[in-house]
């Protein structure tokens, strides 16, 4: 006699496997980047521009004019790309690092833009004055007025992303403006065409240019809104959510095509719960367990912005996942020994990181608290630590009641890991204590291509 | 023993230098494609997109066009080097040495636009290509529209002869000038086809 059998039973629970490794060298990136930079010096070059500097003030200003807007565009086509969180950049460079070069661009981006305001300006200044021909590039002159618009939005944009506007709007306020970017380039392009020296009068250069941007275009429809819109088409459950020491929450999201996903320890997700009202906040977090096809665990803590309605949540609720994304992941541990260090909400990767460690690994994992009630998935940290051979430390108190000024200073590091050197470190956490450790282990011995950071998402 | 990224064999220095050869030759190849003497005088989708714009440039309707030929019409000339009326048919200037201005003089009616009218005055082959174009009159009431014109009308002249049509590029910041320099010259076009 057969015993019944439930169809949940019939696939064993398995790790997910990890995801393909990207095919893109530094050299590949350094190649398109140059290439680019060639043809605009080149668009550059090739119609005057040279020859301009050496002629009447006017013909100067117009010369530089058409350089900066030229720059200026190849900023904003590199700076669209690195956030298309396209995988073959992602996988290699990591979201975090492609995010920090996505707005160093669009600084300089913000920079060029200006200068290329000003040198317009006095290119058309001669000999009317200023004003005139201000007047003149703010409507009179074709597209103008549509490009003044779209200009006026990408400095707004490039103006809440610094970091003074940045700490005093909300996330979705900045993402929603962010958007504007769209809008403002689409509007300034027109200009560049028939107005742009370098396009005007020359068919190839004015084909490529268009080719160039409804490229992007497209590539940004397709990498990017698309992913978003695969991930609102096939959204997971909240399977369990189990509440953790110091108000923390994990939650573990299922669905069926968990099984043919990607993903390793270390990397996060954004996570945007379906619901009203809630679907249009989309927020990173960690990867807390290692992943398997029996779902994503994540630890949230409230820390009394969007996080708050994730530890909310009820069982059953509908959260489409943006990812996986990172690239601090237990395969740049190989074989070798490694020390994890976590501070905060930090933990959570490093509790993914420790299941998908080898048996050899023999981990020493640092953990660091605020506060006793704070610390989270105690039992795990212990089982998992003994499992592989290693051991566990934890270090709670504010800063001013330890012992020593900096715990990740060098000598203290050593104290509790003689064999730092021979390690892979490993450290998640606030960015404060990753530039810490960062240092500390530097100065131990530890060589800076085996340091490895991930930010805590949340 | 120091652990490094293990799965990560090092790529071939084929591999790493191809790309970049690849792109810079292709870069190098469309550069030097660019500012193609031929490409630069067809310009037919720019002038498509902005002919659409030209309905503020007003042609004046009472002006019988095309009047030949014109030359009481310079009175109104503005001294510039650049822009010398000819006189009629016997004297071809030096520049257009290699063609034999021997057809029609043709004054064009005098295109209206916000700064003023443009009036130009055509001289045709026996073949009817165009060989010599003058300006008889443009806007001159303030330094503004004479250092804009100044600047700009030799271009359009050179690029009517070497196009021998209206359909010539703009130059940055005479934009107004070029729609009424253009309609201008292609009623007179039109008026022999």
């Amino acid at each position: 006699m057969s015993r019944p059998t439930t169809s949940s039973q019939v696939v064993a629970t398995q790790p997910l496997l990890p995801p393909k490794a990207s095919w893109v060298l530094d050299t590949d990136v350094g190649a398109v980047i140059g290439a680019l930079t060639l043809v605009v010096v080149g668009l550059w070059a090739r119609h005057g521009g040279v020859s301009s500097l050496g002629g009447s003030a006017t013909d100067v200003f117009t010369s530089l004019a058409s350089l900066t807007g030229l720059f200026a565009s190849e900023a904003g086509i590199l700076g669209l790309l690195l956030v298309t969180r396209t995988p073959m950049l992602e996988r290699r460079y990591g979201l975090d690092r492609l995010f920090n070069w996505h707005r160093l661009l669009g600084e300089v981006m913000a920079i060029l833009i200006v200068a290329h305001i000003v040198t317009s300006i006095e290119a058309w200044a001669d000999p009317t004055g200023v004003m005139t021909a201000i007047r003149d590039l703010t409507g009179r002159e074709p597209y103008m007025g549509l490009t003044t618009a779209g200009t006026v939005l990408i400095l707004v944009v490039t103006v809440t992303s610094l970091k003074f506007f940045r700490e005093r709007i909300t996330y979705e306020t900045w993402w929603f403006i962010h958007l504007l970017s769209y809008v403002g380039l689409g509007f300034s392009f027109s200009h560049q065409i028939v107005l742009g020296t370098d396009f005007m009068d020359d068919t190839i250069a004015r084909w490529f240019w268009i080719a160039l941007h409804v490229g992007v275009a497209l590539w940004i429809v397709w990498g990017r809104w698309g992913t978003l819109i695969r991930s609102l088409a096939r959204p997971l459950r909240v399977e369990s959510v189990r509440a953790e020491a110091g108000g923390a929450v994990s939650l573990t999201l299922a669905g069926a095509n968990l099984r043919r996903h990607r993903a390793a320890s270390g990397q996060f997700y954004y996570l945007r719960e379906l619901a009203p009202g809630r679907w249009w906040s989309n927020n990173p977090f960690s990867l807390s367990a290692e992943p398997t096809t029996a779902g994503l665990r994540f630890t949230i803590k409230d820390r009394g912005d969007a996080s708050r309605a994730f530890t909310r949540i009820a069982a059953g609720a509908r959260v489409a996942i943006e990812g996986p994304y990172g690239v601090c992941t237990p395969d740049l541990v190989g074989d070798g020994k490694v020390l994890l260090i976590a501070g905060g909400v930090g933990i959570g990767p490093i509790v993914s990181f420790l299941e998908q460690l080898s048996p050899t690994s023999q981990p020493v994992v640092l953990y660091r608290a605020h506060a006793r009630a704070e610390v989270a998935h105690v039992e795990e940290l212990e089982r998992l630590a003994a499992a592989h051979g290693g051991r566990l430390h934890i270090l709670v108190g504010a800063r001013t009641t330890l012992k020593v000024p900096d715990p990740f200073a060098a000598d203290v590091l050593l104290k509790t890991v003689p064999d730092l050197a021979e390690r892979v470190v490993v450290v998640a956490g606030p960015e404060s204590m990753v530039k810490a450790v960062q240092r500390g282990a530097l100065r131990a011995g530890a060589p800076a291509e085996n340091i490895h950071a991930e930010r805590a998402w949340w | 023993m120091v652990v490094t990224v293990s799965e990560n064999q090092r790529p071939s220095l084929v591999r790493q230098i191809a790309p970049a050869a690849v792109l810079t030759a292709a870069g190098v190849a469309f550069v030097s494609l660019l500012d193609n003497p031929n490409e630069t005088g067809s310009v037919s989708l720019d002038f498509n997109a902005i002919a659409g714009r030209a309905a503020p440039t007003s042609l004046i309707p009472e002006l019988e066009a095309p009047v030949v030929p014109a030359p009481e019409i310079s009175t109104t000339l503005a001294p510039s080097p650049a822009m010398t009326v000819l006189a009629p048919a016997t004297e071809p200037p030096a520049v257009q040495a290699a063609v034999a201005c021997d057809g029609d003089l043709v004054a064009s009616p005098t295109a209206l636009f916000r700064w003023g009218g443009i009036q130009l005055q055509v001289h045709f082959t026996r073949s009817n290509a165009i060989c010599d174009v003058a300006v008889l009159q443009y806007p001159a009431d303030d330094s503004k529209s004479i250092s804009i014109n100044q600047r700009a009308l030799p271009t359009y002249n050179a690029e009517v002869i070497a196009a021998n049509s209206a359909r010539i590029s703009a130059v940055s910041g005479a934009t107004d000038t070029w729609e009424a320099y253009t309609a201008a010259l292609q009623a007179v076009i039109d008026s022999r086809s």
